[in-house]
């Protein structure tokens, strides 16, 4: 009788946890399906998807890994699967889109010099909308290891268990989506000036 | 070591994910004497910091809000 009886408190005390952690996550887990989906009422499907399944796995939820880590990966995972049912093309039809990172460094960097402005003008010429639209441009392939990392701020380890992938690989997508990201930022200051 | 070897290591550097000692001074002692790197360095930090800030400027509507804790709710009752 005891014995059933803590475990219906234990049980409930980790309902509790899950509980608090959604709720505590709801904004970022959020912003991150807005990210992945592209719209809204994906989004929120996502998000709400989520939550159910973390309430269903619960038993499988260890409190001594990344509570926020634990319901990432329940999103990433809904994300995947939906997409790659929606998409023909494999998700790693993207990878070769790209040239190497490291490749005409020298250039890349030479490039930079237009980001690097005393005055900080460089940085006030872009609203949010136009950072949110860059990260949305960049292929899944590597939206998600920048999303994660530099929005979220998940370690490289953290990220390799959320999606699923050997942390060289994270490391490599995510300095290609870095560049990608920062190309396509470069390319909206242009575009603007063009116009104005 | 050299500019490109540094270089090779920057965003691990940055992302604060070196955990070798050994190499960690190393790229620091570099950064000490390589202007060059050192500017790599701290536009890196500048655009991460910047995208990051950006990219969380994202209200979450009222309405998806109180039906997403609508749901937990159920959970809390169940």
């Amino acid at each position: 009788m005891e014995l059933t009886e803590d475990k219906e408190k234990a049980r409930q005390e980790k309902k509790d946890k899950i509980l608090k952690l959604c709720e505590e996550n709801l904004p970022a887990l959020y912003r991150t399906a807005l990210r992945m989906t592209h719209n809204t009422a994906d989004a929120e499907d996502l998000v709400q998807e989520t939550f159910l399944k973390a309430f269903r796995s619960s038993d499988q939820y260890d409190e001594s890994y990344n509570g926020k880590g634990w319901l990432f990966k329940i999103l990433t995972n809904n994300f995947i699967d939906r997409y790659r049912k929606k998409q023909k093309k494999p998700f790693e039809m993207e990878y070769g889109d790209v040239t190497d990172v490291f490749i005409n460094r020298e250039g890349d960097y030479n490039e930079n010099s237009r980001f690097i402005d005393p005055e900080e003008e460089f940085f006030k010429k872009f609203v949010s909308e136009d950072v949110k639209s860059a990260i949305e441009k960049l292929p899944e392939y590597y939206r998600l290891p920048v999303i994660l990392t530099d929005i979220e701020g998940f370690s490289y380890h953290d990220v390799a268990k959320i999606l699923d992938t050997p942390i060289g690989t994270v490391m490599s997508r995510l300095y290609r989506g870095r560049k990608m990201l920062r190309h396509y930022l470069l390319d909206y200051i242009t575009t603007s000036r063009d116009k104005g | 070591m050299s500019c490109l070897e540094s270089l090779d290591q920057i965003f691990a550097y940055i992302d604060g994910q070196i955990t070798e000692k050994e190499v960690k001074e190393e790229i620091e002692e570099h950064l000490r004497h390589c202007r060059r790197c050192w500017d790599v360095v701290e536009f890196e930090k500048r655009v991460q910091s910047f995208v990051k800030c950006r990219a969380c400027e994202e209200n979450i509507p009222e309405d998806v809000c109180a039906r997403a804790k609508n749901i937990l709710n159920k959970f809390k009752n169940y």
